[in-house]
Formats: C-alpha cells, sequence, structure tokens
C-alpha cells in the first residue's frame, strides 16, 4: 500500500515529455491565443498635423441677403496702428473688386479686443475702420459708406476663459467687418 | 545642408553624444580626446544657426523688466511641409540666478508665436500636438536673467509664393516683419 502510494506521488511529478511532435496533445484553442501577443502601434505615435495651423482671416457670411466679409485686423495693421500695411493693401483691394455689382450701400465696422481700455479702443477702432473704408471709397466710389468704431464691443470669442488670457480669442475680436446692402 | 527636422533633433543630438562618449572612449585609450570635441561641433553646427546670428531683434516691455526677442531663422524644413523658427529670449527680470522657464515668465501662460503673411492675408499659428506637446521645444526648458533661451516653433510651410513674413507676440505687443523665409539649403 505504501509502495503503490510512493508511485502515484513520482508519476503524479513526472514532466511529460515529447519525443517526436506527434506526442504532444492538442493545446486547444485558448492555450493557442494566450501564446500570441499581439503588438499595436496605435497610440505609439503622437501624431502632428498641420490642418488647422494656418487660417485665412477672411471669411464672409450671408444672412438674409446682407454679405458680411469680416478681416482679422491682425493681417491688416500693424500693433495699435491704425495705417493699413502695404502688404495687405492689395488683397484688401481684391476683395472690395469682387462686392457685388449690385451693392448700394455699405458698413464698415471696427472692434477690437479688450486690452487697453475703451480711451485707446474706441478710436483705434474707428480709424481702422475708416482706413478700410477709405480704400472702398478708392475702389468703389459709387457706394456709400457708413463707418463705426466699436472698441471691444460685441466680440465674437470669450478672451478669458477659465479667466486665463486667451491670445486666439483676442485676435479673433480684433476685425474689421464690412456689410454691404444690394 | 538643410537643417534637421525638430522632431529628429534630439536623436541627431544623441546620436552626436553617442559618437562623442564612443570617440572619448577611444581618444582615451589613444590619447586624442580633442578629436571628440571636433566632432561634436561638426554634428551640432549644421543643425543650428550660430548662436549670436540675428535675423530681427525687440525688446518686449513685461510687469517685471524686459526680455530681449532675438529672432535666430526661419527655414524650410527638407520635409517640404513645415517650417522652423528658431528664436533666443533673453529676460532681464530681475530674478538673479533663479531659473525659469518660458511660461513662467509669462503669467504661466505658453508662449506661442504667431507668423502673418499679410500679402494672403493668413496667419499662421504653432502646429498643435494630440497630445499636451505642441510642436514646439520643451515647455520646461529654463534659463537665468541675461542667459539666452534658445527655442524654436514648427509652423506649415508657407500656402503661398512668399519670401518673408511677420513675425509677432501679441501679448508682449512684438511685431517684427520681413523675416526672410529661408529654403533650409
Amino acid at each position: 500500500m505504501k509502495l503503490a502510494l510512493t508511485a502515484l506521488v513520482i508519476g503524479a511529478l513526472l514532466v511529460p515529455t515529447y519525443a517526436d511532435r506527434s506526442d504532444a496533445p492538442d493545446p486547444g484553442a485558448k492555450r493557442i491565443a494566450d501564446s500570441v501577443e499581439a503588438f499595436s502601434i496605435d497610440g505609439s505615435v503622437d501624431a502632428y498635423s498641420i490642418d488647422g495651423s494656418v487660417e485665412r482671416l477672411v471669411t464672409e457670411s450671408t444672412d438674409a441677403g446682407v454679405q458680411t466679409v469680416t478681416l482679422g485686423s491682425d493681417v491688416l495693421f500693424a500693433y495699435n496702428s491704425a495705417a493699413l500695411d502695404p502688404a495687405a493693401q492689395a488683397a484688401v483691394d481684391q476683395l472690395i473688386e469682387d462686392l457685388p455689382s449690385e451693392a448700394t450701400s455699405v458698413s464698415v465696422d471696427g472692434y477690437t479686443d479688450s486690452r487697453g481700455g475703451d480711451e485707446v479702443n474706441i478710436p483705434l477702432s474707428q480709424a481702422r475702420a475708416q482706413s478700410v473704408a477709405d480704400r472702398i471709397a478708392a475702389v468703389r466710389p459709387d457706394l456709400s459708406l457708413t463707418i463705426t468704431g466699436h472698441g471691444s464691443s460685441d466680440p465674437v470669442a470669450n478672451e478669458y476663459p477659465g479667466g486665463k488670457a486667451d491670445d486666439d480669442a483676442m485676435a479673433q475680436n480684433r476685425r474689421v467687418e464690412i456689410t454691404i446692402t444690394a | 545642408m538643410r537643417s534637421p527636422h525638430p522632431r529628429r533633433y534630439p536623436k541627431v543630438l544623441s546620436a552626436a553624444l553617442l559618437v562623442t562618449l564612443g570617440l572619448s572612449a577611444a581618444g582615451c585609450a589613444a590619447g586624442a580626446p580633442t578629436t571628440t570635441v571636433e566632432s561634436h561641433k561638426t554634428a551640432t553646427a549644421q543643425e543650428e544657426p550660430a548662436e549670436d546670428a540675428a535675423l530681427a531683434t525687440a525688446t518686449a516691455t513685461l510687469e517685471d523688466g524686459t526680455m530681449d526677442v532675438i529672432v535666430r531663422s526661419l527655414e524650410l524644413d527638407d520635409n517640404d511641409t513645415t517650417m522652423t523658427l528658431r528664436v533666443a529670449f533673453v529676460p532681464h527680470l530681475g530674478g538673479g540666478s533663479d531659473a525659469r522657464s518660458l511660461s513662467a515668465m509669462n503669467n504661466f501662460t505658453f508662449l506661442h508665436p504667431v507668423l502673418l503673411d499679410r500679402q494672403n492675408l493668413k496667419r499662421y499659428s504653432v502646429i498643435k500636438g494630440e497630445g499636451p506637446q505642441d510642436w514646439l521645444s520643451n515647455d520646461d526648458a529654463t534659463t537665468v536673467d541675461g542667459e539666452p533661451l534658445e527655442s524654436w516653433f514648427v509652423y506649415a510651410a508657407p500656402e503661398d509664393p512668399i519670401t518673408s513674413i511677420t513675425f509677432t507676440i501679441d501679448s508682449w505687443s512684438v511685431e517684427l516683419a520681413d523675416i526672410p523665409i529661408g529654403d533650409g539649403e
């Protein structure tokens, strides 16, 4: 009895060996699946794209027959200046030439960001609107013009999301809008 | 030779250091350590403009003092889709020997220069990454008062046939016109 028990224990401890491939049993689907570790490159590369990094600071929209062209002030004027940049003038002239021929009146509205306060911003926005209006008058003398400087009123973007200054939002708010009425 | 892409720069520098270390070991054995220094200089001289290079400079007035802004170069990369701006920032903020990062010197806001193509009414921003790091030099790099912080920023290559562009840092009221765009040759 003791001898039989010893033989059973030794038999259980014996590691099976396969002298030939045919000696090995079928491992089963799970063992096979577990034996393969798939590697993926997903997430290992921080992708960069130039998409969205270049923005044309001219947008056009039409609402109820009224067409509005919005120009980012940064591409028109140097910092704190109301003199139309010579490099931008040709592009602005081209935009004006493309205004609809049936247009009769045009409003030119200048806006700034909120830095500096109304004392600075209202006259600056007025002067910038005037500069653009002067080009419109030169290229399209047939149009009736209304020019207004609004300072930092009517912002199109929140300049302090979460309490921190957002340069991109401020840039969006610095603009001149040309509204065309037929 | 074209400037290597900024993303590759750490690898190139690492390679240069490995070469340097390897040659140092060899140099020690052969008794010629100066060879390693020359190898290192050769490797880096092709990657960055000379430290004193300046296409344009400006001095920004900040709350605590002034900041010299030195535009060193703006070059198209050899991938034809991006261009790299290299700028040095030299603070004069009275911080003594305290090392500070660029964002710490900018009210803890990351600083991203913007390039303006006024001929075509376009604005070029630093390329953003999907992760927290945009395509620019390490935001954690630091410097001390009076010492330049060499930085680089990557933008999309110009979409139009322009040869120069306007450099701006709006929050500092810095604007430098006519920065020439090199072809990287």
